[in-house]
């Protein structure tokens, strides 16, 4: 693909998906700046991909599975080894009035191991079945199902107070 | 979808939709930064080839064999797939010798993956509300690594009580915002670890339960399935046992088997969920909607990137939706055998009473 074709292309997607990215970015580290860093750095790997991109059906499938997999490095790698992509550190986000309930439950994703908090974002916030978030995490769905079954029961139990489990009741 | 993750997902979307400030992220930049990937990976690509003519021009000057060259063996037919026996994939080689009051076991897993023989047993109270304790026996070999902590940092062993007169040490003290988990040595280049979160999670606790755990056990777990006919030469990877695992409250069970290497694109997986959960995830499902034996089932046939899969999911037989999933290498050796629709065929589902159950699933 010529390359003003491909930055056009490239730019056109990246400016469709760029907050959904960030979204997803944000659920898994809980800290603005960073998940610019994961999104940038994941961007950065689909630029260099995008001719094979276009083999690929669900390209929003793909570079959400290279977010993840930027994500889960970084943690693998330990906090020496993440990259800041910006040149210079970025405004601080703004006071944001959370609800206290939302402040809890980032709080207790925050607990959760790299990979549990990985497997209930991909399954409760963007809807994978078991069989697609172990193709993102690259693991059997065994290992996706236990994963998820222990990131809920510790959201359970840090959520206690607030969140109301069988009766499906938010307090 | 329960309610308990109708809420989950409400609030993560509330969460994920928090405003900013402005974007942070320049998407000119960053496609200036590909190019400039794009163009180091090029300029490497071709200082490589230049290198890797020279060596192979060296190595054939010198009579070594050739890079890839096959090994030279006696020519044989290729083997047929045969049915074959396998022993329980989940014998439980350790057990809890005491727990605090009111925790009952849970799930047991036995994991082959990652070069190690893991075994991990859970318990919890109240359905893990009230708390969890998570053992894990890591097997023959040396301590593994401890880990990183949340946010990434690397975990490092800290001062802690012997465990039975052998070495122990914290990786996170009780109390900790994440619990207290616990290593010990239990047998000469063996190792253990409980985590615990909730009522559990003090020092005490935490030692009663670690001094009690009996192992050497070799329980062999009862599953409520038995499956003739698979295919020889398949490795098992993976089997988990116990309620909560297809997160429902009856008991679970899945076993994943492969040829070759086991990865998300090469192996056979077999489970059983409580009736009705599996109901709910289907929904949507783009699969063929079909009936086998009278039940209702959804069969989907997929290939990505060259890999086939084939998943077949039978509801409501016996108190169970079951499930069969197969790909790659491992669905091509189940072909020989009637596939994944032969393999659901010979699976017998025993019903929801453990009295009933076998020990010996795939003999």
């Amino acid at each position: 693909m010529a390359g003003p074709a491909r930055d056009e292309q490239y730019t056109a997607y990246v400016g469709a998906r760029l907050p959904w990215l960030q979204r997803v970015a944000y659920l898994l580290c809980q800290d603005w700046d960073r998940a610019d860093d994961l999104v940038q750095v994941a961007l950065t790997r689909l630029y260099v991909r995008w001719n094979r991109v276009g083999s690929v059906e669900n390209v929003d499938g793909y570079v959400r599975t290279v977010l993840l997999r930027v994500f889960l490095a970084e943690q693998r790698g330990g906090w020496w080894k993440r990259v800041s992509t910006v040149r210079e550190p970025p405004e601080p986000s703004p006071d944001i009035a959370d609800r206290d309930s939302d402040l809890d439950l980032r709080a207790a994703l925050r607990k959760l191991a790299p990979r549990q908090r990985a497997a209930v974002v991909l399954r409760f916030y963007c809807d994978l079945s078991v069989e697609q978030t172990a193709e993102v995490l690259n693991c059997s769905t065994g290992t996706v199902k236990s994963q998820t079954s222990r990131g809920l029961a510790a959201l359970r139990q840090a959520l206690l107070p607030t969140m109301s489990l069988e009766e499906g009741t938010a307090r | 979808m329960t309610d308990e993750t109708t809420d989950l997902k409400r609030r993560l979307e509330q969460i994920a939709n928090t405003p900013r400030q402005r974007p942070q992220i320049d998407i000119p930049a960053l496609a200036t930064r590909g190019r400039r990937k794009l163009r180091v990976r090029r300029i490497c690509a071709v200082a490589g080839s230049a290198a890797t003519v020279g060596l192979v021009m060296m190595l054939t000057a010198t009579g070594l064999p050739r890079l890839g060259a096959q090994p030279e063996r006696p020519a044989s037919p290729p083997s047929q797939p045969n049915a074959s026996t396998y022993p329980n994939p989940l014998v439980q080689r350790a057990v809890f010798g005491w727990l605090p009051k009111g925790y009952a076991t849970g799930s047991v897993i036995e994991d082959h993956q990652n070069g190690r023989h893991t075994f991990e047993a859970m318990a919890s109270l109240n359905g893990g509300r009230g708390g969890i304790v998570d053992l894990t026996d890591f097997g023959a070999g040396p301590e593994p690594i401890l880990g990183y902590l949340p946010g990434g940092k690397p975990a490092q062993p800290l001062p802690a009580a012997p465990v039975n007169g052998k070495q122990a040490h914290w990786i996170t003290k009780p109390g900790s915002a994440d619990g207290g988990r616990l290593r010990w040595q239990y047998g000469s280049h063996r190792w253990a670890e409980i985590s615990v979160q909730g009522s559990a999670d003090d020092t005490g606790t935490m030692y009663r339960i670690a001094k009690l755990i009996m192992f050497g056990t070799a329980k062999p777990t009862a599953f409520p399935f038995r499956v003739r006919g698979l295919p020889d030469g398949l490795t098992t990877y993976r089997s988990t046992a116990g309620p909560g695992l297809g997160r429902g409250s009856g008991d679970s069970a899945e076993v994943s088997f492969a040829a070759g290497a086991y990865s998300p694109n090469n192996g056979l997986e077999i489970s059983v969920t409580p009736a009705g959960l599996m109901n709910q995830q289907l929904a949507g499902d783009p699969g063929r909607k079909i009936t086998v034996e009278g039940h209702h089932a959804v069969d989907r046939q997929t290939t990505s990137g060259r890999v086939a899969r084939h998943t077949l999911i039978v509801l409501e037989v016996n108190g169970f939706d079951v499930r069969v999933q197969a790909s790659g290498q491992t669905l091509q050796r189940l072909q020989t055998t009637g596939g994944i629709t032969g393999l659901y065929h010979r699976i017998t589902v025993l019903g929801t009473a453990p009295s009933r159950w076998t020990t010996a699933p795939f003999a």
